[in-house]
């Protein structure tokens, strides 16, 4: 991929700005981290030094969306309330930029340093959301281990450049699918897959109506797992009859949402498991 | 006065007919009418199933629901003789969707599919059975709509508890669908739960039609002309019961159908309670049909809840009806 130099410029200044800040937490690394992010609690728990983090939110002990759950019952479980992460006397809190922000500005007011991630929607942002946070906690060594290997992984597996590549379209609760400027938009892209949402022309993550998923006609229709156990309302529409009449189980992958919802360097499995989910098709 | 009767019905009668049509040509998507009659022939292509499993239960569930509402506003209102009576105001619907809430995420609806719309019934059955005792013989306007408020918050809070409490970190997303009502991807499956018991429970409210004219004599009246209050009451509250119960089961709460309709309808029946039955049957078609065509053509993106054209509609209707009232009794 060719970076745009405006691109470029930003990167290296975030970069540049995560060393710095990476200088400081060196020569004051914080002892007591609270994370209040799905996101945020997985990285943090990859980079934080035994006893560092201290509590997590209670996603990230949820075992059907986080990969690190076990890890996650070891420490104290948060519930994004002001009170009670207050009272945890965290030297750092680390966020989602849009989880519990009256929690957040609340913190901040009471004078607690809190730093906001963005989402990650793309591999590079994953390399960018992994360093900042190994500055955050003083273990920037390991953070660039896991992005140096997320990056060879992701090098072995991309077909991003395969010919004839098949069309793949996801569909969630509630009739939702994700296009252009998603991290599901990368992954699928580098699995070696066309997006469905590219080709009709979906940015970000929005309603698909079930008509017109089953005009646009993907080649492999991808369905989150979860939705498989958890009864609920929304999910009904990944079991109506239009989706069986027409995407048959050879053209029906199921994924692992715990891989895709959260951009961290363990989102490589995310690929792995399509390529292979793919490759137990006929049509593959 | 016949004549005008049957002239209204028939043209009820007619509007759903080219409503049902054209709720089915129109969609998401714009398919040409040609490829749709085309589409009759070749059931396999992508056209046909959009026509047969998205767009058929679709309207078919407008059509029905929409008449249920529609029947059970005027028996309520006739049998209550109140005004502001149907199923949305006295807190039924949100009853209803609190039983199906219970059975979707309590797992009932794992055992056995019927367990959704035997629950949502089972939950009308009891916000009637809750009116009834509260309000008692008087029939005290003001009584009947502040128990419907006290229950329609009531419900409403217990769905969102028991969302919140659900293991499904985002079930508590769903409490819009519950209070608003959509019709958006439902399917066959919903047709079938729910269409028996619509019908059941519109056969029962049917049956209420001549004992309402003699109630709107008054009460002694019709007792002396041999109606039976208490066989009226019970067709009433389960025909409703039934009928919205499973309605509300699978299109969610759907308000205010079951109260502008018959308003509507009123004048041009005359003031026999029996006519206003049928006809609000159809109206309450019509206007559920036309409101889902509109979710679906103003933003056919963004799943406009039905309930938020039926309110948008209905509310300001509510309002002036309770203007009107104050006057009267003025």
């Amino acid at each position: 991929m060719l970076l745009s130099p405006v691109r470029i410029i930003v990167l290296s200044v975030s970069l540049l700005a995560a060393s710095l800040s990476g200088l400081v937490a060196s020569q004051d690394t914080p002892e007591r981290v609270v994370s209040l992010n799905l996101c945020t609690d997985q990285l943090a728990m990859l980079l934080a030094r035994p006893g560092q983090l201290i509590s997590v939110s209670h996603l990230a002990a949820d075992k059907t969306i986080s990969l690190m759950g076990a890890e996650a019952n070891q420490l104290m479980i948060n519930h994004g309330l002001a009170e009670e992460v207050f009272r945890m006397d965290p030297d750092l809190v680390v966020a989602g930029k849009y989880t519990a922000r009256a929690t957040v500005n609340l913190l901040k007011r009471l004078g607690k340093p809190v730093e906001e991630f963005d989402p990650a929607t793309s591999f590079e942002d994953i390399s960018a959301n992994t360093h900042r946070m190994g500055a955050l906690l003083g273990n920037l060594e390991a953070a660039e281990r896991l992005i140096a290997q997320m990056r060879t992984e992701v090098s072995l597996l991309s077909r991003e450049h395969a010919p004839d590549r098949p069309v793949l379209g996801s569909f969630g609760t509630n009739s939702y699918t994700s296009g252009a400027g998603t991290l599901e938009n990368d992954i699928v892209g580098k699995a070696g897959f066309r997006h469905l949402g590219d080709e009709i022309g979906i940015a970000g993550t929005t309603r698909l109506p079930l008509e017109v998923l089953v005009l646009a006609n993907p080649d492999y229709l991808m369905i989150w797992n979860r939705h498989r156990t958890n009864p609920s309302r929304s999910a009904a529409v990944l079991t109506h009859p239009a989706l069986d009449a027409r995407f048959g189980e050879e053209r029906r992958l199921s994924a692992d949402t715990r891989y895709w919802i959260c951009g961290t360097p363990l989102t490589v499995g995310a690929i792995k498991r399509l390529q292979e989910a793919v490759r137990g098709k006929p049509a593959g | 006065m016949e004549l005008r009767f049957s002239v209204l019905l028939g043209s009820l009668a007619l509007a759903m007919a080219v409503l049902f049509v054209l709720s089915l040509g129109l969609g998401q998507v714009w398919i040409p009418p040609a490829l749709l009659i085309d589409a009759w022939v070749h059931p396999g292509i992508a056209e046909a199933v959009i026509l047969a499993e998205i767009r058929l239960p679709r309207a078919l569930l407008a059509l029905f629901i929409g008449a249920i509402l529609g029947l059970s506003g005027a028996v309520l209102q006739g049998f209550l003789r109140n005004p502001l009576a149907e199923p949305g105001s006295l807190g039924i619907s949100a009853s209803a969707s609190l039983g199906a809430v219970l059975a979707i995420y309590g797992g009932l609806t794992a055992f056995h599919p019927y367990a959704l719309p035997l629950a949502a019934l089972t939950g009308a059955l009891i916000a009637v059975f809750v009116l009834q005792t509260l309000v008692g013989r008087t029939g005290d306007i003001l009584t009947i709509v502040l128990a419907g408020v006290a229950l329609s918050s009531l419900a409403a809070a217990l769905t969102s508890l028991t969302l919140n409490l659900s293991t499904n970190p985002f079930a508590a997303m769903e409490i819009v669908f519950w209070m608003l009502g959509s019709l958006a991807d439902r399917s066959m499956v919903h047709v079938g739960l729910a269409l028996p018991f619509i019908l059941v429970g519109g056969g029962l409210l049917f049956l209420t039609g001549r004992a309402l004219d003699a109630l709107s004599l008054g009460a002694d009246v019709a007792q002396s002309l041999g109606v039976s209050i208490n066989r009226t009451r019970l067709l009433a509250i389960f025909g409703t019961a039934i009928g919205v119960g499973a309605a509300t089961a699978v299109s969610g709460a759907i308000g205010f159908v079951g109260l502008i309709v018959p308003h509507l309808l009123r004048p041009l029946v005359g003031q026999r309670p029996s006519r206003l039955l049928p006809a609000s049957a159809l109206g309450g078609a019509v206007f559920l049909l036309a409101a889902d065509i509109l979710v679906r053509v103003i933003m056919p993106e963004r799943d406009l809840k039905l309930g938020v054209v039926t309110a948008i509609l209905g509310a300001p209707f509510f309002l002036w009806l309770l203007l009107s009232l104050r006057r009267r009794s003025a």
